[in-house]
């Protein structure tokens, strides 16, 4: 949701809550003071007639000599009392009455129309309903239409003596207009509070929601963290049980084919020592045998060091000794020339000498054959990083090409003629078990450099 | 030094083995005997005659690393080394402890065991560096009794008349030109020969002054001081010929 949509949302729903709590509270105050309205409507009406009805008694037995007669001076002294009164607030007033046949005849000028001399109206019509009842004889309060057909609040009250009836009455409109008004001030208000208060609320609450977001995000990104670090795990659980299984049976197949290739050469070497001499041809064949021999015995050293998976014991050991002993033992080709820059007084690493001078072999060999065409420069260096030594050994021959550069680590995969594809993936496997790592960059056709980081502590798994 | 009529024992429970390498030692010019089991090789370590074993780990019964220890129980100085088409590291190590000179693994590197023999069964050869020649002499007398050739030289630059043959062993006395100077012909000599082990000997106990470290990393197996025991320096030689034993055969060691 948008935080604009969210803001709308927000303002609608706090304007709805005081639109209704307002509408509530006016609603109750309302309906109190039309009470209270009603109330003193009716007792103005009822002290009213009382008044009227003692003056009319009194005048009864002294204004007998009044030319119009006592009952027209009761009437008198009233319309003149009611003349130099305006009414009750802005639309109120008192309506006094009589019966005369069918007509409903008003005594006293009234405060809206035919001011002087009201128009009488019909006994049986629909307006003047509260004079009606009063003329009936009824007393209460009541909600109708007064003689000029408005709806009023209007107590009525029959006057006994003088057969009269009279109404206090004030518009409806007089009433509900103060609550009409506080109601629209106060839902004005209420809107304008209502929208700064959610846009402070908003702004209170956008930093938690922000919090709240970013820690879901972070959440988010651990879970998935783990998910990878699990499946990690897995694969290389996986990967752990095919090489106990692949060390299995690589370690009961060396040790059948080992023994065989032991006795053959063994009878190849007492075979050249006692007829090498002479023939040309003998000596040649064993000399092929011997070298197949030697082809197949590191085929299955390769496949021993591929499947080792337990860490390797480890020593100190001074990496320029064994750079030393490698580079002796190898021949290097006709036209590759070796750089050695490998300190002696480098910091020691810890790790197995022999599975170190393999590796170094292997990356010999294979920089040495990558530039068996043109030959280039060998440069075997190491320095001191954190936590131990990085050896690096670069060629300047024809490099790996990049849609392969992530398989070179993998066993079986080859670009060579000769040989089953073990010795990169054996060098990593040989790295590995000691607690280092094996990376390579290349460029095709300017060269590659494999660095291989080894330790200087024992790992603490070991 | 090795009696020369002392047999090789070769232990292998595949008699093909056994046989094809007993074979190999015997163009070589080397006796040796076969054994199929330990418990044979052991009759016939207690018969006496051996000079040698060569025995494979794994074998039904007594394995090569328990021959190894129960070798050593009836003689001590008899050299022993193990060979192995595949053993776990755990093994090896074992078989190291218990005293073998080295684990090879098969198929042996067979140049490299008939120099591990020759040095072996061969004249142990000693040159003495000392501008006291009376004292090299006498050395030289003493030594080629208990069965060394010895040849003698006053100084530094008549040692490449005689150095060059492997498995010599230098004995460096003192030699004029004062404090450590011994020290500074030693670097002169590791120029031309970075590999010859070598025995110090000093005029009086203290005089070079060089951290044990140093004098290692030159490689100096040990040093005495004038005057010693004849014994004392026998027991050094040993100890320097068993380390260059096993640095021949160390290079083809490999663990699996």
């Amino acid at each position: 949701m948008s935080e604009r949509r969210r803001l709308l949302y927000l303002i609608l729903i706090m304007v709805a809550e005081v639109v209704i709590i307002v509408g509530i509270a006016i609603f109750i105050l309302f309906r109190t003071a039309f009470d209270q309205q009603k109330e003193r409507l009716r007792g103005t009406v009822m002290c009213q007639a009382r008044l009227i009805e003692s003056v009319a008694s009194f005048d009864a037995v002294y204004s007998q000599d009044y030319p119009e007669g006592s009952t027209q001076a009761t009437l008198q002294q009233i319309a003149d009392a009611h003349a130099r009164h305006v009414g009750l607030s802005e639309t109120g007033e008192l309506t006094l009455a009589r019966r005369e046949g069918d007509h409903i005849v008003f005594l006293l000028r009234h405060r809206h129309a035919d001011l002087d001399q009201p128009n009488p109206v019909p006994f049986d019509s629909k307006s003047a309903e509260p004079m009606r009842r009063a003329l009936s004889g009824q007393s209460g309060t009541m909600v109708g239409l007064d003689y000029r057909r408005i709806r009023v609040l209007a107590a009525y009250e029959p006057v006994a003596i003088l057969n009269l009836g009279i109404v206090a009455k004030i518009d409806i409109v007089e009433i509900v207009a103060p609550f009409v008004r506080a109601g629209m001030v106060a839902g004005l208000v209420a809107v304008l509070i209502a929208i700064l208060g959610s846009m402070l609320f908003v702004r209170i609450s956008n930093p938690v929601l922000k919090r709240l977001q970013a820690y879901s995000e972070r959440l988010e990104e651990m879970v998935q963290e783990r998910t990878a670090e699990l499946r990690k795990a897995q694969v290389e659980l996986l990967k752990r049980e095919r090489l106990t299984v692949l060390g299995q049976l690589a370690g009961g197949v060396g040790h059948e084919l080992r023994n065989p290739l032991g006795v053959i050469n063994n009878a190849v070497y007492y075979l050249n020592s006692v007829y090498g001499e002479g023939d040309e041809k003998i000596r040649e064949y064993l000399q092929i045998i011997r070298s197949e021999v030697g082809n197949a015995e590191k085929t299955v050293s390769d496949l021993l060091n591929l499947s080792r998976s337990k860490p390797a014991e480890g020593q100190r050991v001074v990496l320029s000794e064994v750079v030393l002993r490698v580079l002796e033992r190898y021949e290097v080709p006709q036209g590759v020339e070796v750089e050695v820059d490998v300190p002696k007084g480098l910091a020691e690493v810890f790790v197995e000498p022999h599975h170190v001078e393999h590796v170094l072999m292997n990356l010999v060999a294979n920089g040495c054959q990558a530039m068996e065409e043109g030959g280039g420069v060998l440069g075997v260096s190491a320095e001191e990083v954190e936590g131990g030594v990085e050896l690096r050994v670069t060629d300047s021959g024809c490099g790996i090409r990049g849609e392969d550069i992530g398989k070179v680590f993998e066993p079986l995969y080859t670009t060579k003629a000769r040989g089953i594809g073990l010795g990169l993936a054996v060098s990593k496997n040989l790295v590995e078990v000691n607690g280092g790592r094996i990376e390579v960059e290349s460029e095709e056709g300017r060269g590659s450099t494999f660095r291989v980081f080894l330790p200087s502590q024992r790992l603490p798994s070991q | 030094m090795m009696d020369k009529s002392l047999k090789v024992l070769i232990v292998d429970d595949d008699m093909r083995m056994a046989r094809t390498l007993a074979s190999v030692l015997a163009v070589k010019g080397y006796e040796s005997v076969t054994s199929v089991s330990a418990c044979d090789a052991l009759e016939k370590v207690k018969g006496g005659s051996i000079g040698c074993v060569v025995s494979d780990i794994k074998m039904p019964g007594i394995n090569g690393v328990e021959l190894c220890r129960a070798v050593k129980g009836l003689r001590r100085e008899l050299p022993l080394v193990l060979m192995t088409a595949y053993s776990s590291d755990e093994l090896v190590r074992r078989g190291l402890s218990e005293g073998a000179v080295a684990v090879l693994s098969k198929p042996l590197d067979l140049d490299r065991l008939l120099r591990f023999f020759s040095l072996l069964y061969g004249d142990r050869s000693v040159v003495v560096l000392d501008d006291d020649l009376q004292f090299g002499y006498l050395v030289a007398e003493m030594l080629g009794e208990g069965g060394y050739s010895v040849k003698v030289v006053g100084d530094p630059g008549e040692l490449d008349e005689v150095l060059g043959v492997e498995g010599q062993v230098l004995v460096l006395g003192t030699h004029s030109g004062g404090k450590c100077s011994e020290l500074e012909v030693l670097r002169a000599i590791r120029e031309g020969y970075p590999e010859l082990p070598a025995v110090l000997v000093e005029e009086t106990r203290g005089e070079v002054s060089c951290e044990r470290d140093e004098l290692l990393s030159m490689g100096v197996a040990g040093t005495l001081s004038k005057p010693f025991e004849i014994e004392e320096l026998s027991r050094l030689l040993d100890r320097v010929y068993l380390q260059m034993l096993r640095r021949i055969l160390e290079q083809v060691f490999m663990i699996d």
